[in-house]
């Protein structure tokens, strides 16, 4: 028993040296310009092209980077905004025959597939904001830049949106009925209106469940790769707020979704090492958001305990 | 004393609340709806118990029998190696080592491998189990002397493997949590009867942890079956079973087990407009199967969950 | 009287309504107020009007829960200024009457009342709108059974409640927060811990805490529900001697199971029995002369 409560242990060392060790080449090579300096897409496909005695290893995985935070850090956000509300109408304020079947509901999207989403994506959202928001006159001022095109960065924070949100919805719910129904007395015994109870009392003392919600959701948006690259448009461009609102509509490619775009390629080796120095950057990544996770829960879930 | 009655505050964060809850409400319902509406129309019985046409899409696409025992097959395969892994982890932590420092190293690395997505978890089962000592899980490629130079490292039982890894910190945590819930006066009364602690752990501990146990096992499966990436880069992703044929007989068995396949996820990919299928009749038709399925999952777990409630009382 | 079917969310906690003009002086207790300070010359002290305890009458109160009768018919005056004590074995419906005053079981499910709650000779179940009901919570503290500081500081605890009725800069809530705490006698032992979280204190500090923070908001009336009953013997001293230092500006009634402490601390006491109201006086003549039988086999201990 105790060999086999080593798995985790050894599970994780094998992952950092495989991915490290593949990985070598092409962060040997690229040094700082890894993550400073952009051009992945025609980087590839020249070190697909380039003959086998003079591999090519050099890549610039900046728009890559930015593609995971960016699709991210907006989605996390939007997702935030209405979870938190639809979490304290689904505890605090809708009547139980409306919450609980939506409760489920939310549940069991929680659990849904992300290739569903991706699916969805495809079918229903890329197509949405293409009529919506992509003009012809639009596709022809950016032809310079890059391809308008109903896949873009706006689709896949739709996307990832709709695949947070359930899950901050349903960690959100949890900690907020997890509070002491005699804090919801308290604040009503001093005359505090519905809604400022919840604001000012329930939230603050659910703060380490829904805080924890946030970073599942996050972890799902930098590590999903599937869905996003069902939607992304599959090409590194790197947004500039010089283009005003077509900024949005960049088509981007985040590193997990770069892993599956680009997988068919992998034959060749240096293609292989700059998809695992992909998986190398979302390593590092990941491994931040947990001990991000541990600190904080640790610190809150410290004093929370207390209470 | 001058008061404020915050009335503006109030009905606009009431407001803010209720609109954020109807447009959850009207996503889930739209996304739910269009997986039902659109899948409905290719479901049928032969739609579920025919293998898929393997040439083209097409308006004969066939069916998803094999996606769907590809589902299974791997589902079964990676909670069977997660399952004691995940329990042997928890007992140690919970009951042996839960402050030690080795104890500390496991729950660390448990933690970190929670925050690993599973593309790259996916990426690490092809640079390991692509070397040729690890053949037997997957088929050997021999070089022009018939060497064997390395492993393919996409079969069933390597994703399997793969699956196992992955969901190995979630089960142990719903494990461990489960063991935290017995009450530590069972234990006491154990031990002070004499029973050492090893006998408590497995007579009482594990007893009267069963079903959250079981909770746990399932949360893991319903993650394997919704898994893709580990399925295109580790299972290969086909559409049908690729070992010797008919892959069902039993004399075929471990070398189906042995070589590429697919799944629901791998599926549905393949026939979304993103992969070279592109129809989504089918897909949608293969995503209400499984959604199907994950709610039969998600009811066997509840019903679990809720019994051993109901007992404890 | 008037009868008032009261469910959950009572119709009065939903829709914010115009601006009313229904506030009564004496109930939101407007009149600028400070709490009494223990150390008798502290700066900025200011003369303090002459308030006065609220009176409270119960008029034929009958309560149920989902249709279970829990207070038949129960008519009761607390007279301005008094400490009025219910006791009774437990179920008796002591705290549910308590609970009526202020309206916190508007949010028990299958909650009912029928007959008259007054407050200043007004009927606190005649009000309809949400707002009349939280300014009518606003003036009265309330203190429970279980000591019930928020989940932050014990600075915090004091100035939230405060700050979320009363136009006032931080600056001022925290000043009026150590006034309290003063108030309440427990400034000098969590001084150095005022931004410590609130739970880190010990029971009866938390107690206290809970005290001190309802005297932060302007409140002519108290109700306690049990407020010593967690609390060891120590605890419960200092909270009884705050007590009757605050008595005569404002009005306590309280629940307790100790009639020891009822006793000690209340000018009139209600004895309850089943859900029925057997008997009420002044303390001292229902414990040493009680006119029914079930009291005197209640307050002897041989029931």
């Amino acid at each position: 028993m105790r060999v086999a409560a080593l798995a985790g242990i050894v599970a994780i060392f094998f992952i950092f040296a495989f991915v490290f060790m593949k990985a070598a080449p092409v962060i040997s090579h690229s040094g700082l310009g890894l993550v400073s300096k952009s051009g992945f897409d025609a980087q590839v496909s020249e070190a697909f092209y380039a003959p086998a005695d003079e591999p090519m290893y050099v890549f610039g995985m900046l728009g890559l980077l930015l593609g995971t935070t960016l699709t991210t850090l907006i989605s996390l956000a939007v997702a935030g905004f209405f979870s938190i509300g639809a979490a304290i109408s689904i505890c605090e304020l809708a009547p139980r025959a409306v919450a609980s079947p939506l409760i489920a509901v939310v549940r069991l999207m929680a659990s849904i597939p992300s290739v569903v989403f991706g699916l969805i994506g495809a079918m229903l959202v890329v197509p949405f904001v293409e009529r919506v928001f992509v003009t012809v006159d639009m596709q022809i001022e950016y032809l310079a830049f890059f391809q308008i095109s109903g896949r873009n960065l706006l689709t896949s924070v739709i996307v990832l949106t709709f695949m947070i949100a359930p899950t901050v919805i349903t960690l959100s719910t949890d900690a907020l009925r997890a509070v002491p129904d005699i804090y919801r007395e308290t604040g009503h015994a001093f005359g505090m209106s519905r809604f400022r109870v919840v604001w000012r009392i329930l939230l603050p003392a659910a703060r380490p469940g829904i805080t924890a919600g946030f970073l599942l959701g996050a972890g799902r948006g930098v590590g999903e790769a599937i869905a996003v690259s069902m939607v992304c448009g599959g090409v590194g461009k790197i947004p500039s707020l010089a283009h005003g609102f077509a900024a949005l509509l960049t088509p981007v490619l985040p590193l997990s979704a770069a892993i599956i775009n680009k997988s068919e390629a992998m034959s060749v080796p240096a293609v292989e090492s700059a998809l695992f120095a992909c998986g190398a950057l979302l390593l590092v990544l990941g491994t931040l958001f947990s001990l991000a996770a541990r600190l904080i829960v640790r610190r809150t879930g410290g004093v929370g305990n207390a209470f | 004393m001058r008061f404020r009655e915050r009335r503006a505050a109030s009905a606009l964060g009431e407001a803010y609340s209720w609109v954020a809850m109807a447009m959850i409400a009207a996503v889930c319902l739209l996304i739910l709806l269009t997986v039902f509406v659109v899948g409905k129309d290719a479901f049928s019985l032969k739609f579920l118990t025919s293998e898929p046409n393997p040439s083209a899409m097409g308006a004969d696409a066939g069916g998803i029998s094999t996606p769907i025992i590809g589902t299974v097959l791997l589902t079964l395969i990676g909670i069977g190696v997660a399952f004691p892994l995940s329990l042997a982890t928890a007992i140690y932590t919970t009951y042996y080592q839960g402050r030690g420092p080795i104890g500390r190293c496991v729950n660390l690395a448990i933690d970190i491998l929670s925050g690993v997505p599973t593309i790259v978890i996916a990426l690490f089962a092809l640079a390991i189990f692509t070397n040729p000592a690890l053949a037997l899980l997957s088929t050997p490629v021999q070089n022009d002397g018939g060497a064997i130079e390395k492993a393919y490292g996409r079969s069933f039982l390597v994703a399997g493997v793969t699956m196992a890894i992955m969901i190995l910190p979630s089960v142990v945590k719903a494990m461990a949590e489960a063991l935290h819930a017995v009450p530590a006066a069972y234990l006491d009364g154990s031990l002070a009867l004499g029973a050492d602690k090893w006998r408590t752990v497995c007579k009482v501990a594990l007893p009267s942890a069963r079903r959250g146990l079981v909770t746990g096992a399932i949360l893991g499966m319903g993650r394997i079956m919704g898994d893709t990436a580990i399925v295109w880069l580790a299972l290969g992703g086909t559409l049908r079973m690729t070992g010797r044929q008919p892959w069902f007989l039993p004399s075929n068995w471990l070398d189906t087990l042995r070589n590429t396949g697919g799944t629901l996820t791998s599926y549905i990919y393949y026939a979304s407009p993103a992969g070279e299928g592109d129809n989504l009749r089918v897909a949608f038709g293969a995503s209400l199967a499984l959604i199907l399925i994950i709610i039969a999952l998600n009811a066997a777990a509840a019903f679990l969950g809720g019994a051993g409630r109901t007992e404890d009382e | 009287m008037n009868g008032a079917e009261m469910t959950r969310s009572g119709g009065a906690e939903s829709g914010a309504g115009a601006r009313g003009a229904r506030e009564t002086a004496n109930m939101a207790g407007d009149a600028f107020w400070r709490p009494r300070l223990v150390p008798a010359a502290s700066a900025g002290a200011r003369p303090e009007p002459a308030a006065s305890g609220a009176r409270v009458e119960f008029r034929g109160v009958s309560v149920s829960y989902g249709g279970k009768q829990a207070l038949a018919e129960v008519s009761l005056d607390v007279p301005p200024g008094s400490v009025f004590a219910f006791i009774g074995p437990s179920g008796c419906g002591k705290t549910t009457l308590l609970r009526c005053v202020n309206r916190l079981n508007d949010f028990v499910r299958g909650f009912a009342i029928t007959g008259g709650v007054f407050r200043d000779g007004e009927d606190v179940y005649s009000l309809s709108r949400s707002e009349d009901v939280r300014r009518l919570r606003r003036g009265t503290g309330m203190i429970f059974q279980k000591p019930n500081p928020l989940p932050m500081s014990v600075m915090e605890n004091m100035t939230m409640p405060y700050l979320e009725h009363v136009k006032s800069s931080a600056a001022e809530a925290r000043e009026r927060a150590v006034d309290c705490l003063r108030a309440a006698g427990l400034y000098d032992e969590v001084a150095n811990r005022l931004n410590a979280p609130a739970a880190a204190l010990s029971g009866g500090q938390q107690q206290r805490l809970c005290i001190a923070r309802v005297l932060m908001l302007p409140s002519r009336l108290l109700l306690m529900d049990e407020p010593c009953s967690a609390l060891d013997p120590i605890s419960t001293f200092k909270i009884e001697e705050l007590l009757s230092s605050l008595k005569g500006e404002r009005t306590v009634v309280m629940v307790t199971h100790n009639m020891e402490q009822a006793r000690r601390v209340s000018d009139h006491t209600a004895f309850f029995l089943n859900g029925r109201l057997v008997e009420a006086g002044d303390t001292y003549t229902l414990f040493s002369r009680p006119r029914e039988e079930a009291t005197e086999r209640y307050v002897t201990g041989r029931m």
